[in-house]
């Protein structure tokens, strides 16, 4: 994403830029160089995922060994998590969340651009597991096949454990800097509910990172001593407990969930609006909606250990069916947005229209899982699969290319081309439901996870077939995309400061905007200042006349 | 949704095709025992993909207002001028939202009560009579059932004798059979001996993770014979994928009669065993050794 071309005041030498893109501790710049360093591993993760499929397409063992398979799984997953979702989304809030509230900068650049660079690092140790053997552990890394070095003596799974604790620390000190930014930044007028929902999701998201971080981070770092100097952790002849790391995995790994995909309901929730030319529906509910589900976030954890028969089973079924209600009320509010609007097709509302639709399905799988007796037959079959993928490709990609589409004019100062967008939409929308829907019936037949070969006899071959078509078609729809990249950057500026018509603060400056972010701000009245700005007296529905000051005093 | 229905009737249809295991379909079966033939067999299972059917249904009924409303907004809503006139602004309705809350809310009540419901009188209900009773232990990579007489002992403090059954084997080739009577409950003790494994057989609609240091109880009662596939469901190393097993189910006079045949009477009943034991384990370390050198 066109790290070299925004543009740095004055002509420079390419040395002195280079250099200043090294040092910077400006959020746009840190901002764009997160983007694309998530895209690179986007790319990478992708090139892992498709080995998968292309092993599974047919039974028998004809791409990979079984030992290389092992690697592949939990790589893919660690990348598309922890070096792509993860950081595209602390890319964009970045480089948006100051600009959404009016302010210059996040609350400490300094610390912004240390998180970055302990990210390249963590990123470097995590690749350097390849070549130290690998790490055969699933990203779930359990234990005792993670702990013990009998059965995983390759240092590549030390290297893994030390690059996502590495991780872990980069993403709590963005989380505090998200959290001080948010609380101290804002422009005067600038309530806590009259901030954009990105930023609101941000915040929630930064929330439960502060939160679960810590927590993985201390298990990692068991593990690293029960591996390396016999710490008995979680080794039953010490003491220890197998099922503990779980806990604390899962403890971990489900708010995860909720910190990929509550960045994505932010964009959702930018984009709708503005291809809707209507304020967000019931911005309070989303507000509420968006809060407990980062609340309930904690209180779901085992039900990915429904299979252990070690956890209280009803209490995680009741808390993982209640979690569904807060994400339905989003799904209504968006409708409720589009009802009555006049909505306008371009690219990022085309990914936003086809995240509702195919992160519904995520939704659905999802809640079937709650039902414990179903989940001891699907538990760690292909179904799981497809749900995380509804929710994490349907879900989390489509929003990443929506706010990509969205903001890119902002970041470049030039548009994405429409045709080549659309394209691109296509083959992904067809391409993801190729590839996930059919397993869900692979596992309703009991097709497990994690295995490089199944039999002939099973008649899973057609259906696992066409789902590694469909992995790669989504693969395919990214070189359009980068083609796209290329030649608008190539393209001279258009410095369209409100391409699309926008809301929030960020389209209130020049596209990009300057280093300093703002030479002047728009009166601040309501969660759509720059709305307000240019339709003056329609955007407070019935009472418009004077916005009395009642949520402002929270800053 | 087409793919929904398809999956559904995938579902349905081999759930009532209980007897018939010739054939291979979509869903089809397995001659070798270890693929995964899809009818559910166990009075437990049956319980439990009964819950199937009514959850899809609401997911269908959800699935068609979502998806319907959305394509009627971007049919009906869709901008055709370009004219710079503002549709109204509306920024909400309480009384919608809260019915679009209390909808959900109750759904999932709904679905919570009778899902839990059939957890603990179904799935989780204990029985004092058993037909079986076998201790598993997996290992890296294959399963040890070690049978015990289920009518000796003390079953209220758990202790049983054992039988003088122990049969073992791993990997794909040396993949152990338990052999279990058909109409009574049979009680599955699971520990495992290095890693954590999951005990899965797809026909009984249940998987049950073994972990090391821990051993997990449940029962189960097959109601059809017949040969049913399982394998190991959480990945454990290098030949996870190899680590198959199957369940042999058999009406209670010929399970009787296997096991007259496998303890050679009580008098051999040891010596048997250990026969058994030494040639399974032996199998066992083959495929050990042979999976880790394929790596």
């Amino acid at each position: 994403m066109g790290t070299a071309t925004v543009p740095s005041g004055a002509p420079a030498s390419r040395r002195s830029t280079i250099i200043e893109w090294l040092t910077t501790t400006d959020h746009k710049k840190i901002g764009v160089m997160y983007i694309v360093t998530a895209f690179v591993f986007f790319m990478f993760g992708g090139v892992l995922a498709l080995a998968i499929r292309t092993e599974l397409a047919v039974p028998g063992l004809q791409f990979v060994d079984q030992a290389v398979y092992n690697q592949l799984f939990g790589m893919h997953a660690v990348m598309m998590i922890f070096l792509f979702v993860m950081p595209m989304t602390t890319g964009l809030a970045n480089y948006i969340v100051p600009l959404q509230l009016g302010a210059a900068d996040m609350a400490f650049p300094r610390i912004n651009a240390l998180s970055y660079w302990m990210l390249v690092m963590g990123a470097i140790l995590i690749v350097s597991a390849f070549a130290f053997g690998g790490a055969p552990t699933g990203w779930t890394l359990y234990v005792p096949l993670s702990t013990n070095t009998d059965f995983t003596p390759m240092t590549g799974v030390d290297l893994l454990l030390l690059g996502l604790v590495v991780l872990g620390f980069s993403s709590i000190f963005g989380a505090i800097n998200f959290i001080v930014t948010i609380f101290k930044m804002r422009a005067p007028g600038m309530g806590l509910m009259r901030m954009p929902m990105f930023c609101w999701t941000s915040l929630v998201t930064s929330v439960l990172l502060l939160f679960s971080l810590p927590v993985i981070a201390a298990g990692l770092i068991m593990i690293f001593i029960d591996r390396n100097y016999g710490g008995g952790f979680f080794d039953p002849a010490l003491g220890g407990s197998p099922v503990l790391w779980q806990h604390i995995f899962w403890f971990f790994g489900h708010p995860e969930v909720y910190i990929l995909i509550l960045p994505a309901f932010g964009v959702i929730s930018e984009i709708i609006p503005v291809f809707s030319r209507k304020p967000l529906f019931g911005y309070k509910a989303f507000v509420l909606a968006t809060a407990a589900i980062g609340a309930l976030g904690f209180t779901v954890w085992a039900h990915h250990m429904f299979a252990t028969g070690a956890v209280y089973l009803p209490f995680f079924a009741f808390f993982t069916f209640l979690i569904a209600v807060p994400t339905g009320v989003k799904f209504f509010n968006w409708l409720a947005t589009m009802w009555g609007g006049h909505l306008r097709f371009d690219t990022p509302m085309l990914y936003a229209v086809g995240f509702i639709a195919l992160f519904l399905i995520g939704g659905l799988d999802g809640a079937f899982l709650a039902v414990v007796p179903f989940d001891f037959m699907v538990h760690s079959t292909y179904w799981v699969v497809s749900h995380i993928h509804y929710v994490l490709v349907a879900g989390a990609v489509f929003a990443i290319f929506a706010s990509l589409f969205y903001w890119f004019p902002k970041m470049s100062g030039r548009r994405l081309d429409e045709r080549l967008g659309k394209i691109q939409f296509w083959i992904l929308f067809i391409g993801t439901n190729l590839a996930f829907f059919p397993q869900h019936m692979l596992g309703l037949d009991g097709m497990i996870r994690r295995i490089s070969d199944y039999s002939g006899n099973a008649g899973w071959t057609e259906l696992n077939f066409l789902s590694t078509v469909g992995a790669f078609m989504i693969a395919f729809s990214v070189l359009p995309f980068l083609w796209n990249v290329f030649i608008t950057l190539r393209k001279p500026m258009e410095h369209e400061s409100d391409p699309w018509d926008g809301n929030s603060l960020e389209w209130a400056t020049t596209s990009p905007p300057p280093p300093w972010n703002f030479d002047s701000l728009p009166e601040i009245r309501s969660e759509r200042p720059l709305f307000d700005q240019k339709y003056p007296g329609v955007g407070h529905g019935p009472t418009p006349e004077p916005a009395p000051e009642t949520e402002g005093a929270a800053s | 949704m087409v793919g929904l229905i398809i999956a559904a009737c995938g579902y349905e249809d081999s759930a009532n095709n209980t007897g018939d295991t010739e054939g291979p379909g979509l869903f089809g079966e397995t001659a070798n025992g270890l693929g995964f033939p899809h009818e559910v067999v166990t009075t437990e299972g049956i319980a439990s993909a009964g819950l199937y059917l009514p959850i899809f249904l609401i997911a269908v009924v959800i699935f068609i207002i979502v998806e319907g409303l959305l394509l009627f907004l971007i049919l009906r809503y869709r901008k055709r001028s370009s004219g710079a006139d503002l549709p109204e602004q509306t920024h909400g309705n309480n009384l919608l939202e809260v019915i679009w809350t209390a909808i959900p809310m109750v759904t999932v009540f709904v679905l919570f009560v009778v899902s839990t419901n059939v957890l603990m009188n179904d799935v989780q209900a204990r029985s004092d009579e058993h037909g079986a009773v076998v201790d598993v232990q997996a290992f890296r990579f294959g399963w040890i059932f070690d049978y015990q007489d289920p009518a000796s002992g003390d079953p209220e403090a758990g202790t049983y004798e054992p039988v003088g059954i122990t049969i073992s084997g791993g990997g794909r080739e040396g993949a152990p059979e338990m052999t279990l009577p058909v109409g009574e409950p049979v009680l599955i003790r699971l520990t495992a001996a290095d890693v954590i494994h999951s005990w899965y057989v797809p026909s009984f609609f249940f998987k049950r993770d073994a972990i090391p240091g821990r051993v997990t109880e449940f029962e189960l009662t097959i109601e059809q014979p017949g040969v049913y596939g399982g394998q190991c469901a959480e990945f454990c190393g290098l030949a996870h994928g190899d680590m198959f097993f199957s369940v042999n189910a058999l009406a209670a006079d010929e399970y009787d009669a296997w096991v007259a045949e496998q303890t050679g009477g009580a008098l051999t009943a040891e010596a048997n065993s250990e026969a058994t034991n030494a040639e399974a384990a032996t199998d066992a370390e083959a495929t050990d050794e042979s999976a880790e050198k394929a790596a």
